[in-house]
């Protein structure tokens, strides 16, 4: 029926009549084809990740670390473990080895499911090339090949950390019978736990990416959950949940993977249960196929609730930020009667995209998890370290930094080219980031330092110290974070979390920008602060080769004079930034 | 509401008051369309009117709010049957990066069960005749647009399917592989292959579609042939299927819609 030219002539095969094609009786339902396909996209999709991890060296280094290190230590412990008590001998405690064993079987398969509904909430729920797949193979087919997969990710870091805990404990006790289960062992567990936590964290994620409440505040709800994770481990709650549940765990089929692997040996395993905890593989493999293809039909073609991530073509955009444009927008008015428009306007977008963003801002809380154990140490004893304002200072000149100036070409992503050509000025461009940062870290940061500098409390020339020093220490940071960041641009996003991908800054402007910072806090601290001379005369004293001292009047005398060159270095970054701006280049 | 009354037997692709509505805003209303089998269908519209949502939908791959939709016979609820007629090409080809050209081929050659020995003379040939040959061992990754459009193509057709979803094409080809993809969909359209092409460029809908249908705002405000809808814009003093296409979308930004205004031609 084509009015077209005529075909071509190389013999490309081309369908056949087919209009009204029956369908084959043998493809639908289930059968050997759906195993198969299943297969196939599962050793398709593993080889992509082992592809994709080879290209990434950084992945395969964290593989091989944590199996190294796990693996290790789990090894030593276990031969130290089975010399010293053997398989049945006594212990301390009032369990015998296999009931540690089923309690330890059943805590480390929730432990791993935990990490399986992890991964799968965060990327793996998410089907890769999903319209490629669902439009040639029906959803239980996809599912199988999820699994599949998942199954054999996860077995390469199961198989060799149990390899090596068995290899460990066989060698300390002198019982063979473990190396033969071990792997046995370790496949079971790693296919139940798979069958179980992908299901319930697909589950999550359509809550957690569907349900329009959760999803708009999905950044506020993860922080919350990061925080009540931490406040359960550090006041010792998780820990006793563990303890007190470690008894009736030992009863739990998920134990049984001890019988298992110790059948055979002397530690008295019931071949039952261990029959039965193999037998539990196939049960939850066929009720995990059945579970989770109900579950992805309801997420895989969920509607998006966030307009613009899926559907490009539904139209309007029901989730437009008009109110936040219209108290912006005038915000952008009052400020450019100041600044002048481009100025503003460049300030605005930067506070635009640093909140219409926020799982992107994850990486700026990254040092706070160095300070986790102090901060709970502050929540359990009420009492608030005289250190902790000037860390807090530092942070927040970091942080406020971080943010917004280092690393304002890369900011810019897509729309560089656009921002380059506009009649924008590089001094307009700079002092945006610039004001941008301190509009919202000066006020936000004193009042933090302010406030803890009070409930330590501190003396009255400190607290003012700490607190005039905020404003100051986060223009002068700004200041010098812009021109390191106009000299080390990142343009190409890098991952944040597993799932979160955002452009941050490169290594090299963050390394800089933080040896900045820790060089005027160690050279204001030590012209502030007298009585730090002669500890850091000793410290570089004894750091010093040849004998070579140093002492607290030439430590006192170089603090002065790097402070000339630290006051001049954030100017000199401004004059170098607005040059660059001028002569940027987009390749 | 989505219910399934018996299809037209004669019919490729039908739908009866297909609407989808993403919470308030409706995508497509009240869509109807009756297709037959070896036409090649242009689907135009401007950004945003529902022309991939409606394609996603009659693939099963986004499920409608209300009405009904079939696909080669088979009702669209009914994903399993109806993704065993269909090839999807959308507008960004649904390859993987991490596989090579022929892997990727394989891989879909493997899901629609076509044997090794056929699938890997089939994959030989398309990527020649698609000046992918040099390039078929290489990552997907290193791929500029127009191969990866390419290779999607290939993927959406390998399987011979009876009804093929084509989302631009021939975005981001150069003039050749253009060529060669309008050439292909002419062969597929002469074997009684139904072609559903959505494209902008208007000269490959005036070149190779028997029917044409013009989405606006998730309605259809025109159906015909390509003449028929120049014959009509004729009437304006306008010739080309552009200005036809200009002037039927001005006029319905213009005016609202009644239900007598949907299908003009």
């Amino acid at each position: 029926m084509s009015k077209s030219t005529a075909p071509d002539s190389s013999g490309t095969p081309i369908a056949p009549d087919s209009s009204g094609t029956p369908t084959d009786p043998e493809r639908r339902g289930v059968g050997m084809h759906t195993l198969r396909h299943g297969l196939t996209l599962g050793r398709v999709d593993v080889r992509r990740v082992l592809r994709k991890s080879v290209d990434r060296k950084s992945q395969v280094l964290a593989y091989a670390f944590v199996v190294l290190l796990f693996g290790g230590l789990g090894g030593y412990g276990a031969y130290l473990f089975g010399r010293n008590v053997g398989v049945g001998g006594d212990l301390p405690f009032d369990y015998t080895t296999l009931e540690v064993a089923r309690g330890g079987f059943a805590l480390l398969w929730l432990l791993f499911v935990g990490i399986i509904v992890v991964r799968t909430v965060g990327t793996r729920g998410a089907l890769d090339n999903a319209v490629g797949v669902l439009s040639i193979v029906p959803t239980r087919e996809a599912v199988l090949g999820v699994l599949v997969s998942e199954f054999v990710l996860a077995l390469a870091y199961a198989a060799p950390l149990l390899g090596v805990v068995a290899v460990g404990y066989s060698a300390g006790a002198g019982t063979y019978t473990f190396l033969a289960t071990a792997p046995v062992v370790a496949a079971a567990v790693t296919a139940t736990a798979v069958a179980v936590a992908y299901p319930l964290g697909l589950a999550i994620r359509h809550v957690v990416t569907r349900i329009e409440f959760v999803a708009r505040h999905k950044g506020p709800l993860l922080v919350l959950a990061f925080v009540a994770y931490m406040a359960l481990i550090f006041s010792d709650v998780l820990g006793n949940v563990v303890v007190s549940v470690f008894e009736p765990m030992q009863a739990a089929p998920t134990g049984w993977f001890a019988d298992l692997l110790l059948l055979g040996s002397p530690a008295g395993a019931s071949p039952l249960r261990a029959a039965l905890a193999l037998a539990l593989v196939p049960v939850l493999a066929v009720a995990s196929v059945v579970v989770t293809t109900r579950v992805a039909d309801e997420h895989w073609f969920a509607d998006p609730v966030l307009a613009g991530t899926e559907d490009e073509d539904a139209g309007v955009d029901p989730n437009t930020d008009r109110h936040d444009d219209g108290l912006l927008l005038r915000v952008e008015d009052a400020l450019g009667e100041y600044v002048g428009r481009g100025t503003a306007a460049v300030t605005v977008l930067a506070w635009k995209r640093a909140a219409r963003a926020p799982l992107k801002l994850l990486y700026v809380a990254y040092p706070l998890l160095f300070a986790v154990g102090f901060i709970a140490e502050i929540v359990k004893t009420g009492e608030v370290p005289p250190a902790a304002p000037a860390g807090a200072l530092l942070f927040v000149a970091w942080a406020g930094a971080v943010v917004f100036t280092l690393n304002p070409l890369g900011d810019q992503g897509s729309a560089l080219p656009a921002t380059v050509l506009s009649k924008l000025s590089g001094r307009e461009f700079v002092g945006a980031h610039v004001l941008a940062g301190a509009i919202v870290t000066v006020p936000l940061g004193t009042l933090l330092v302010a406030a803890l500098a009070l409930a330590v409390p501190l003396e009255a020339d400190s607290f003012a110290a700490v607190v005039l020093g905020t404003p100051a220490s986060v223009l002068v940071g700004s200041l010098f974070a812009v021109g390191v960041g106009m000299a080390f641009p990142r343009y190409e996003a890098v991952n944040v979390t597993r799932s979160t991908k955002a452009v941050v800054p490169s290594l090299i402007a963050f390394l800089a920008y933080s040896l900045y910072l820790l060089l005027v806090l160690a050279a204001a601290g030590i012209t502030y602060e007298p009585a730090v001379e002669p500890f850091v005369a000793g410290v570089a004293s004894w750091l010093l080769p040849f004998g070579w001292s140093v002492s607290a009047d030439t430590v006192s005398l170089a603090a002065r004079a790097a402070l000339v060159p630290l006051a001049i270095a954030p100017f000199a970054s401004v004059w170098y930034a607005v040059r660059r701006f001028d002569g940027v280049t987009v390749d | 509401m989505v219910t399934d009354s018996a299809p037209d037997p004669a019919l490729a692709i039908e739908t009866r008051s297909l609407t989808k509505r993403f919470g308030d805003v409706d995508a497509v209303t009240d869509l109807g369309l009756a297709i037959e089998p070896g036409v090649v269908y242009g689907f135009l519209g401007p950004n945003g009117s529902g022309k991939t949502t409606t394609m996603r939908m009659l693939t099963t791959l986004t499920r409608p709010t209300s009405g009904e939709a079939f696909v080669a016979g088979d009702p669209i609820t009914n994903r399993e049957a109806v993704i065993e007629h269909v090839g999807y090409l959308p507008e960004s080809p649904p390859v993987f990066e991490e596989l090579t050209a022929r892997e990727n081929l394989r891989y879909v050659a493997s899901l629609h069960d076509i044997p090794r020995a056929k699938a890997d003379a089939e994959i030989d040939e398309y990527l020649e005749r698609f000046g992918l040959a040099d390039a078929a061992d290489r990552r997907v990754e290193g791929y500029s647009k127009g191969m990866r459009q390419k290779l999607g193509l290939v993927q959406a057709i390998i399987h011979e399917p009876a009804v093929i979803f084509l989302d631009e094409p021939t975005s981001g080809l150069d003039p050749r592989a253009a060529r060669t993809v309008k050439d292909l969909i002419a062969e597929l359209a002469d074997r009684d292959v139904t072609i559903f092409l959505s494209t902008h460029i208007l000269s490959v809908v005036d070149e190779l579609a028997d029917r044409v249908a013009v989405l606006h705002d998730g309605r259809l405000v025109a159906e015909g042939s390509p003449e028929e809808l120049k014959h009509r814009a004729e009437e304006t003093d306008e010739r080309t299927l552009e200005e036809a296409f200009l002037h039927i979308t001005e006029d319905h930004d213009e005016e609202p819609l009644g239900a007598d205004d949907e299908v003009v031609a």
